[in-house]
């Protein structure tokens, strides 16, 4: 079906939270997210607590 | 992408079934409320989308969408570029597309085709900025970001309140960690106690402490009990050292000091002063400089006694201070409970030594100041003693030395998550906030890339639409502000901006508006589709602006198939005249059973074919309407007489009558007086046939209405010349209108 207006933008802000150093650890893992078609906010929040217990683990 | 055909079943008001024979042609579709219209227009949106989201935001149940007499809903369409494409309803459940054969593997499927709803654009115009924005979002595709915005927001702010909760939460853990060790003091005592007991590590950190604790346990009782032991002696040794201080402040010496200071200052004053030679006390001849020097020695003497004093005070106060500390680090050094081999036997023995000469140096420091104090008693030195006095207190003191470790070492554990956690919801809260900061920042962009691409069409739509008006410079702003909103500006008169648009416009100036910006957008976006669904958009407007709409339509959507739902009449026949490439259609009818019934085409050939295949005249009394009003419309639009106004454009056929009567008397034509008129008044059918808000009567029979059609051959015909066989309006004369061999003029 292509990509929509929105896709595109959304597309666009994840590659530049992407590229911030204080946020490049999370968004990744949000980004999959939203593509999983999961975008929740109780999945956002659970997988922006856990990446971050992850890494320090 | 256009539609040829439509099969609507058991959808909403279509109880069996509707045909829709569109041929990719555009099409207008006459019906009043409740006939059915707008059942045709959700079926294709459903259709198109495989959502019923459109329909919920109307406040309506997804069942609503299904026939009430059936289970399962299912729409049927064939498209310029594709087979008949079928989306079922099945409950809640809309299915995918299902091809009626074979489908290209390379066939792509339509993306949702663009409907405009009046509701929705008399919404839209009344909308906040904010609303506004969002709908404009929601046009242009965007509105998934919307709703990324508002669950991203949602989390946002919890990740922000986590972030709040592990703050307290690390704030929490660490004064209970302060309570537990007294702040970083114990640190250094436990660097203290380190040395004393020679360990050959250095305690650097609360994590080393609690390292060290953690190795440590009870098991140990002897040695423990030494240590014990030394810290109760030390106990003992210490308040001799208060009492020492206590009698050193009523020493004789000191007081002598002070007398022979007081004599000293005596004698430097009065001797001078005394008259005689003698003394006046022992009568001896005073040599007074010999007196004064020996009060000077005096005094020098008792300075240096009560300086030496005050140094031995000051030694032996240190003494005792350094005593406590001793007495102080060993008491905390119990309380830690020792590990197998730590304290070991050389390390109570360093204590016992370290012990013995404190003690003694404080002993010799005593004796300095007074020689006759008894040396301590020496089984306060005694360990054996000590250790069987203290060994009662040691149980207790080792459990709760313990307790106190293990507390502390689920403190630091404690902290210690707490600070993994806080840095883990500080960088969530992070990125999150990032991210709505970057959403936000990018749906402005998107948002004035959208007013970008469609404000100029927009205005340029709206000037055309409303042809002569008092507003010009219609743009579309972008209000960046806390969410950001848009609005139109326009000038009013042109003399004052107006924004928004509501301060001075009519509703159906507003509706042109709206109007406007929707078919801009249509023609901005990129879809497969070209065809354009508006349903009862013309409802509030004027003949100027219908005209207007119909010649916008035919100038920019020349290429597009335009699907017009509308209950007005005069813009159905104005649309007649304006373009007669349009499919012009109406519901003649809608009954429970039945749906709507769609005349396409000469109605009156339609009632006579059905009259001949022996149907009943209760079904065809809506067919028969139509038929008999479109008859009597057509005089009047070609010839273009006057009717009085009704708002809603509901007109009887009595009124239609009437009104074709009253212009050809106007123009003093004798057509008028023909037998055809005189019947059709006369008759019943008129009256039968005539009300719009009830269907047609029961008493209507098969013979009424063949009668109907034998007069509406003869109106017809009235209007036709006899000689060229050509109607009456075949010729325009401005003022008049007259058959091709001008033998019939009107």
């Amino acid at each position: 079906m292509g990509t929509t207006p929105a896709a595109e933008v959304v597309e666009a802000i994840f590659d530049e939270a992407g590229r911030e150093p204080t946020t490049a650890l999370v968004v990744p893992a949000l980004r999959e997210l939203f593509e999983r078609g999961a975008w929740t906010p109780q999945e956002i929040l659970a997988t922006a607590r856990r990446v971050p217990t992850e890494a320090a683990s | 992408v256009k539609l040829r055909t439509v099969t609507i079943e058991r959808f909403r008001g279509v109880p069996t079934k509707l045909d829709l024979p569109l041929r990719g042609k555009s099409f207008c579709l006459l019906g009043e409320n409740g006939h059915g219209k707008t059942t045709i227009v959700d079926a294709l949106e459903f259709w198109s989308s495989g959502d019923v989201a459109f329909y919920h935001r109307e406040g309506y149940l997804q069942d609503s969408l299904v026939n009430v007499d059936a289970q399962d809903a299912q729409i049927s369409c064939e498209t310029t570029k594709h087979p008949v494409l079928t989306r079922a309803l099945n409950g809640r459940e809309a299915s995918d597309f299902v091809p009626a054969g074979p489908l290209a593997t390379d066939a792509v499927m339509p993306t949702p085709m663009p409907v405009l709803r009046h509701r929705t654009m008399a919404d839209f115009m009344g909308m906040t900025a904010g609303d506004k924005r969002k709908t404009l979002m929601e046009l242009f595709g965007l509105s998934p970001l919307v709703t990324f915005r508002s669950t991203l927001r949602t989390a946002s702010k919890a990740a922000e309140s986590d972030a709040t909760d592990a703050r307290a939460n690390l704030a929490n853990e660490k004064a209970a960690e302060d309570l537990l060790l007294q702040g970083a003091a114990a640190v250094d005592a436990a660097e203290g106690w380190r040395v004393l007991a020679g360990l050959d590590t250095a305690i650097d950190s609360l994590a080393e402490l609690a390292g060290l604790t953690l190795k440590l346990s009870p098991g140990e009782p002897d040695r423990l009990g030494a240590v014990a032991s030394v810290t109760t002696m030390l106990r003992a040794v210490e308040p001799g050292c208060v009492a020492e201080w206590n009698k050193l402040v009523s020493d004789p010496d000191v007081a002598t000091a002070d007398a022979t200071a007081r004599m000293l200052d005596a004698a430097t004053t009065l001797l001078p002063l005394w008259p005689e030679d003698d003394c006046p006390l022992c009568l001896e001849p005073i040599d007074a400089a010999a007196v004064l020097r020996q009060a000077q020695q005096r005094g020098a003497d008792a300075a240096a006694a009560v300086a030496e004093l005050n140094r031995k005070r000051q030694a032996l106060a240190k003494l005792a201070e350094a005593y406590a500390n001793l007495a102080r680090a060993l008491d905390r050094l119990l309380a830690v409970p020792p590990a197998s081999g730590w304290p070991r036997e050389a390390e109570i023995a360093l204590l016992r030594n370290t012990t013995r000469e404190y003690a003694a140096s404080l002993h010799r420091a005593r004796a300095d100041l007074d020689p006759a104090a008894q040396p301590p008693d020496s089984s306060a030195l005694d360990l054996a003693a000590l250790q069987a006095a203290a060994s009662a207190a040691a149980p207790d003191t080792r459990a709760e030395a313990l307790a106190k470790l293990v507390r502390l070492r689920d403190q630091l554990g404690k902290t210690a998550a707490a600070e993994t956690r806080l840095r883990g919801t500080e960088m969530s809260a992070r990125a999150l906030a990032k991210l709505l900061e970057l959403t936000d920042a990018h749906g402005r962009k998107a948002v004035e890339d959208v007013l970008k691409r469609v404000g100029g069409r927009a205005a340029d739509y709206y000037s055309r639409l409303v042809p002569a008006r008092v507003y010009s410079g219609v743009t579309l702003e972008y209000t960046p502000g806390r969410s950001g909103g848009v609005e139109f500006s326009l000038e009013f008169d042109s003399r004052h901006t107006i924004k928004p648009p509501q301060r001075v416009m009519s509703e159906s100036q507003l509706n042109a508006l709206g109007l406007a910006l929707f078919l801009a957008r249509v023609r901005e976006e990129e879809r497969a589709w070209r065809t354009l669904i508006l349903d009862d958009v013309v409802n509030s407007f004027d003949a100027n602006h219908r005209a207007g709409l119909l010649r916008l339509l035919q100038e920019e959507f020349a290429e597009w198939q335009v699907l017009v739902f509308t209950h007005d009449r005069v813009f159905f026949d104005i649309g007649g005249r304006m373009v007669p490439t349009w499919q012009f259609a109406q519901i003649s009818a809608w009954t429970p059973s039945g749906g709507p019934v769609i005349v396409v085409g000469d109605a009156v050939e339609q009632l006579r074919a059905r009259l001949g295949e022996g149907r009943a005249a209760s079904e065809l009394g809506g067919l028969a309407r139509v038929a008999l009003e479109r008859e009597l419309a057509v005089p009047l639009a070609r010839l273009g007489f006057p009717i009085r106004y009704d708002p809603h454009g509901r007109y009887s056929a009595n009124d239609l009558l009437q009104a074709v009567r009253s212009g050809l008397k106007t123009k003093g034509s004798e057509i008028r007086r023909l037998p055809v008129f005189g019947r059709m008044e006369a008759d019943g059918y008129l009256i039968n046939l005539g009300a719009h808000d009830r269907p047609a009567d029961p008493a209507l029979t098969v013979d009424d209405l063949e009668r109907l059609v034998s007069d509406l051959d003869a109106f017809r015909e009235a209007f036709k010349c006899t000689a060229c066989g050509e109607p009456v309006w075949a010729a325009d004369a401005g003022s008049s209108f007259h058959c091709r061999c001008t033998k019939l003029a009107v």
